[in-house]
C-alpha cells in the first residue's frame, strides 16, 4: 500500500478531485438528511456524470457522494424523528427524545462524532485487510465464486421483512431483468424481441433509477407530500460534546463499531441492520437502559458508528471478492465496471492505486464530512425545510437526464418510465426493494462464474463435494428458509413457556 | 368476498412467470445436466416466481384483516398524471430538444405538486425556478462534463 501513497496523495490533491469530493459531500449529506432521499439514490442519480471523468476523479466523486449520504442520515432522525434512510432507524429512537429535550446541538454532534469514528477506523481497517482477503479468494475457484453469489442475493433475504415469497419474488425479478441481452459464453440473445437496444442489456442506470427513483417520487407524490416540518433551532450554537462525553461512552462506541464493521462485512447485509442490532445491544449493555427511548446519548452513538463501520466493512467484500456489502456498493460495482475497474482478487495486482485510492479517500472524506457539518450546523434545519414541489420536479429531471446521458437515445428514457411502472406495481404489491437490486448486479457474476464451473467440471454436486462451496451453499439454503426456521423457533419457544 | 392485493400480487407473479417459462423454452440451447446455458438464470427465476406467486396467493386467501391503502384513488391519478407528463416530456424532448421542454415541464410540475399539497405557490417564483433548473442541469452537464442533452429533431 504504502507504494501507491505518492499517487493516492497527488490524486487528492488535484483541483478538480477536490473540489468534486467537496460537491459530493455536500451534496451526500443533503440527501442522506432529507427523508425519502438517500446516499443510494445521490449515486444512482450522479453516475453518469462520472462517465467522462477519469476512473480516480469518479471514484473520489462517487464515495463522496456515498459517504456524505451515510453520514448526512441521522440529521433527520433527530431533527425531525424521521430517519433520512434506514440505516439511522435507531437514532430516531434517542436522538429526537433529545433533540426535544433542548438538546438537538448535542444529539447532532453526537450524530457527527460517531459518523465521523464509524467510517474513518473501518476504512482504514477495511484498507489494511482487504488485500488479505483477496490473497485468500485467489484460492476460490467458480464454483465457490457461484456459491458466494448465491450467499450474497439470499443473506438479504433472511432480513426481509414481511414473509419470505416476497423477498424471494423481488429477486426472481432482478435476475429475469438481469438477463434480457446476449448471455455470457454462449451469447444467445435473450427476451430481445428483436430490438436492437435490448442486445447489450437493459442497463443499470435505466433499470434502477426507474423502479427505485422515479417510482419513488411517483408513489411519495400519490401518497401526498408532507408540509415542510417546522424544525427547532434551538441549541444548534456550538459543537456540543466534550472529551468526556466520548469517554464516557468509549465501550459503546467500540463494540458498536465491532459490530458495524462485521455486519458491514457480509454479503448482502449493510447499515440497514448493523444500525438496529448495535442499539439493541447497547441498550442491554448499559447499566441505565430505562434512559433508552428518552433521549440517552448511548442510543445515538451505537447506531451512529454501527451504521457508518458498515461503510469500511462493505468495501472489503466489494474490493476484494467484488461482491456487494450492501445496495450502493452493489451499484459501485456497476460503476467502476463502466470505468473499467473489475473488482475480485485480481483488481489489487491490475489496479491496486486506485483501490487503495477508494479506501484513502473514505477515511479523508468522513474528516471532511465532519468539518462541514461542524460548520454547518445550524444551517440544518433549513434542509429539511426545502419544498416537496421544488425539489422533486428537478429529481425527475435529473432521473429522465441520466437515463439519456448513459445511453445517448431518448428510447432508454422511454425504458426508464417502463420500469418506474415495474417499481409502482411493486410498491402497490409491496415486494422489497433491496433483493431486486442486488439480485440484478450480482446475476451476470452468478451466471458466468457457474456456466464456466460447469465447463471444468459438468457436475451439479461439486457444489456440495468442494469444502467452501458446501459451506456457502449450506448458508444459502440456510438463508432461504430462515423465515421458517425463526417461525419455528418461536413455536418451540411458546411450547416450552 | 373482497379480493386481497397479495392475491392479485401472486396470480400476477404466476402468470408472469409462466410466461417466462413459454419465452424460454424458445431458446436454442437446451438445458441438460452437463451444462446448463443461457436457460438456467432465467428459468430459475421463472420458476421462482412461480412459487413465490403462489406462496402469497395463498398468504392472501388465508389473510383475515382488510388491506391497508398504500396509495388513495385521487393519489393514484395524481401519480398517473405526473406519469403522463414525463411521457410527454420525452416526446417533447426528441422533437424540440432538453432546453425547450425542461423549463415547462419543471413549472408544470412544480405547481402541479404545488397544487395537490394545497399550497400556494407564486408563479413567478415557479418560473425562476423552472428556468434555474434547466440552465444548472444543461451547465452540469454539457459545458462542465462534455456530455450531450437532446437538441430536438426540429433544431438539428
Amino acid at each position: 500500500m504504502l507504494a501507491y501513497l505518492p499517487y493516492i496523495f497527488t490524486q487528492l490533491i488535484q483541483p478538480m478531485n477536490l473540489l468534486l469530493m467537496v460537491a459530493g459531500t455536500a451534496v451526500g449529506i443533503i440527501f442522506g438528511a432529507i427523508p425519502g432521499l438517500s446516499g443510494t439514490m445521490a449515486v444512482m442519480l450522479f453516475m453518469p456524470l462520472t462517465y467522462t471523468m477519469e476512473s480516480s476523479t469518479a471514484v473520489i466523486f462517487l464515495l463522496a457522494l456515498w459517504i456524505g449520504g451515510c453520514s448526512g442520515a441521522f440529521i433527520g432522525s433527530v431533527l425531525l424523528g424521521i430517519p433520512g434512510s434506514a440505516s439511522a432507524v435507531a437514532t430516531c429512537w434517542d436522538g429526537h427524545p433529545m433533540a426535544k429535550k433542548g438538546q438537538a446541538g448535542k444529539a447532532l454532534a453526537i450524530g457527527m462524532t460517531a459518523s465521523f469514528c464509524g467510517t474513518f477506523f473501518s476504512a482504514i481497517i477495511g484498507g489494511l485487510l482487504a488485500e488479505a482477503v483477496a490473497d485468500f479468494a485467489f484460492a476460490m475457484g467458480p464454483w465457490e465464486y457461484s456459491a458466494l453469489c448465491l450467499v450474497a442475493m439470499t443473506m438479504v433475504l433472511a432480513i426481509s421483512k414481511g414473509n419470505m415469497f416476497k423477498g424471494l419474488a423481488s429477486t426472481c425479478i432482478g435476475i429475469l431483468l438481469a438477463t434480457v441481452g446476449y448471455s455470457p459464453i454462449d451469447a444467445e440473445a435473450r427476451f430481445t424481441f428483436n430490438n436492437m437496444y435490448l442486445l447489450g442489456g437493459l442497463g443499470m442506470i435505466v433499470v434502477l433509477t426507474g423502479i427505485f427513483a422515479v417510482s419513488h417520487i411517483l408513489v411519495t407524490f400519490g401518497k401526498g407530500f408532507d408540509a415542510p416540518p417546522e424544525v427547532s433551532k434551538e441549541g444548534l450554537k456550538g459543537f456540543g460534546l466534550t472529551l468526556k462525553d466520548i469517554k464516557d461512552e468509549l465501550v459503546n462506541i467500540i463494540r458498536s463499531f465491532l459490530i458495524g464493521l462485521g455486519i458491514g462485512f457480509l454479503p448482502g447485509m449493510g447499515s440497514g441492520l448493523s444500525n438496529l442490532v448495535a442499539y439493541s445491544t447497547a441498550k442491554n449493555g448499559s447499566k441505565h437502559p430505562e434512559e433508552y427511548g428518552h433521549g440517552a446519548a448511548g442510543g445515538i452513538w451505537a447506531p451512529e458508528v454501527a451504521n457508518n463501520a458498515a461503510i469500511g466493512g462493505a468495501m472489503i467484500p466489494m474490493a476484494a471478492l467484488g461482491i456487494p456489502g450492501d445496495s450502493t456498493t452493489a451499484l459501485l460495482i456497476g460503476a467502476l465496471t463502466i470505468h473499467g475497474l473489475e473488482m475480485g482478487p485480481m483488481v489489487f495486482k491490475n489496479s491496486g492505486d486506485v483501490v487503495y485510492l477508494m479506501f484513502v479517500t473514505v477515511a479523508v472524506v468522513a474528516a471532511l464530512v465532519l468539518l462541514m457539518q461542524a460548520i454547518c450546523k445550524r444551517w440544518f434545519p433549513y434542509i429539511l425545510k426545502v419544498p416537496s414541489w421544488y425539489m422533486y420536479s428537478a429529481l425527475l429531471v435529473i432521473c429522465l437526464a441520466s437515463a439519456y446521458v448513459d445511453s445517448g437515445n431518448l428510447y432508454k428514457c422511454g425504458m426508464m418510465m417502463v420500469f418506474a411502472a415495474v417499481g409502482i406495481l411493486m410498491t402497490l404489491g409491496d415486494l422489497p426493494a433491496s433483493p431486486l437490486i442486488l439480485a440484478f448486479i450480482l446475476t451476470p457474476t452468478l451466471e458466468t462464474k457457474t456456466l464456466q464451473a460447469f465447463q471444468s467440471v459438468p457436475k451439479w454436486t461439486e457444489f456440495f463435494t468442494r469444502p467452501v462451496s458446501c459451506v456457502l451453499m449450506v448458508i444459502a439454503i440456510f438463508c432461504i428458509f430462515s423465515p421458517i426456521f425463526k417461525g419455528l423457533f418461536a413455536k418451540l419457544k411458546k411450547k416450552k413457556a | 368476498m373482497k379480493v386481497k392485493r397479495d392475491q392479485i400480487t401472486g396470480l400476477a407473479l404466476v402468470i408472469l412467470g409462466i410466461v417466462m417459462l413459454v419465452l424460454i423454452s424458445q431458446f436454442k440451447k437446451p438445458i441438460t445436466a452437463e451444462y446448463p446455458g443461457p436457460r438456467m438464470m432465467p428459468g430459475i427465476a421463472a420458476i421462482g416466481m412461480i412459487i413465490c406467486g403462489l406462496g402469497i396467493f395463498v398468504n392472501g386467501c388465508r389473510q383475515k384483516t382488510a388491506d391497508k391503502t398504500v396509495i388513495t384513488k385521487a393519489g393514484m391519478l395524481r401519480v398517473v398524471i405526473t406519469f403522463a407528463a414525463l411521457c410527454l416530456y420525452i416526446l417533447g424532448m426528441q422533437y424540440l430538444g432538453f432546453l425547450i421542454v425542461t423549463p415547462l415541464l419543471v413549472f408544470g410540475l412544480a405547481v402541479y405538486f404545488a397544487k395537490a399539497s394545497h399550497v400556494e405557490v407564486k408563479i413567478w417564483v415557479c418560473i425562476v425556478f423552472a428556468v434555474a433548473v434547466t440552465a444548472i442541469i444543461w451547465a452540469m452537464y454539457v459545458p462542465l462534463f462534455g456530455m450531450e442533452l437532446p437538441v430536438g429533431s426540429l433544431f438539428e
